[in-house]
């Protein structure tokens, strides 16, 4: 188990891709959210070592993915957001062939087809009320993800002991991350590593 | 007139205890005839979360049955048409806002009425001292914290940070009244 927070969630087996892209996120544990173009070039020239792909035109990526590995980095792209792609197994098999090196959805479905494909598999996790916590954890546990990307993160550190029974898989925190206080906190509560739109917080270690 | 809101509401679901008397309650997770037990029972101030109530359809129907028939005068939906007729029974209607991010809050948001009695329920509740101030700002008040509040602390930094109300859930290890 690694990471350094008080015990992080879960862990990957060595050599596999997982083991990679989270090495990759222990290195620079804050992966940087793309919302446009003008955020992707700051983040290819950025130390963050991910980049998290949340809008943009699904069927045109394939570029700026080579770009992004031409750079040295990995791309996730969430499935969800993305314009254009299909919620299904051709749309995943499209990104991938586009070049993801991991692929994000709240849907279990969708998930166990993107781990069947190869590449890693994240699964978001919305925490609105005790409710959903219960029915995501199950998702998760029927969908078994590489990984699992908590939303939002900002909030982990309050509800840890909710999720620490039953996620067995290492946690990204996403979402309100706005500040070095927030990502302490998270990395604190025991994601390893966490995801944010904000470009100043994309080189912090 | 759309009632008032008192400051802490405290969450009953299907299985909770009953709650100590004298405090605002937020049903939510329930079936329509535990619901209509509890509304005969109580004179507590009541917030109904339409959406999640097993035997209710959450539309205009639903929303005139719990406000006309049962006497409660809050409801919370995702559903800007019923949030809207709630409030045009002269309810309050809480329009559910989730915030899971920026982008996710943005989203939600945009579908809000924005009409007269149509106050904001914010999810989860926890989230709202990490919102950006412009983002709180631009939420339509009445403004209720609703989701994962666990502990009175939280509950005070969610009032610090603009909630007019905050749902607390009754089974932290934190909890009491």
């Amino acid at each position: 188990m690694g990471g350094r927070g008080r015990g992080t969630f879960g862990d990957v087996e060595a050599g596999t891709r997982t083991a990679e892209i989270v090495a990759r996120l222990r290195e620079h544990p804050v992966g940087a959210a793309i919302k446009d173009r003008g955020q992707l070039e700051r983040a290819l020239a950025s130390p963050s070592a991910v980049l998290f792909i949340l809008r943009g035109d699904g069927l045109e990526l394939a570029p700026a993915l080579r770009r992004i590995h031409a750079a040295g980095k990995l791309a996730a792209v969430h499935l969800d957001l993305v314009e254009g792609i299909g919620r299904d197994h051709v749309g995943v098999r499209w990104l991938i062939r586009a070049g993801a090196d991991a692929v994000i959805s709240s849907h279990g479905h969708l998930v166990r087809t993107v781990r069947a494909s190869g590449v890693v598999a994240i699964q978001r996790l919305l925490l609105s009320d005790g409710a959903s916590i219960a029915a995501g954890l199950a998702a998760v546990e029927r969908a078994e993800p590489d990984l699992i990307e908590v939303l939002p993160g900002a909030i982990l550190p309050h509800v840890r002991d909710l999720l620490a029974e039953r996620v067995r898989v290492p946690l990204l925190a996403g979402g309100f991350i706005r500040s070095a206080a927030d990502v302490d906190a998270a990395l604190a509560a025991g994601a390893f590593a966490v995801s944010t739109s904000s470009p100043e917080l994309w080189g912090r270690r | 007139m759309a009632p008032r809101l008192p400051e802490v509401l405290l969450e009953v679901k299907a299985g909770n205890s009953w709650p100590p008397r004298g405090h605002g309650l937020l049903l939510h997770h329930l079936d329509l005839d535990l619901l209509v037990r509890i509304a005969g029972h109580t004179e507590d101030p009541l917030v109904v979360d339409l959406d999640s109530v097993d035997g209710l359809s959450p539309d205009r129907r639903a929303a005139a049955f719990v406000i006309g028939r049962l006497g409660i005068g809050t409801i919370i939906t995702r559903h800007a048409p019923v949030a809207a007729a709630a409030a045009a029974l002269g309810g309050l209607a809480l329009f559910r806002v989730f915030a899971f991010d920026s982008t996710g809050l943005e989203r939600s948001f945009a579908a809000h009425p924005r009409s007269p009695g149509v106050g904001t329920a914010i999810s989860p509740g926890l989230v709202l001292p990490y919102l950006a101030a412009r983002d709180r700002a631009a939420l339509s008040g009445p403004l209720v914290g609703y989701g994962l509040v666990r502990r009175w602390e939280e509950v005070e930094a969610c009032r610090r940070a603009g909630a007019d109300s905050v749902a607390l859930a009754r089974s932290g290890p934190e909890f009491s009244v």
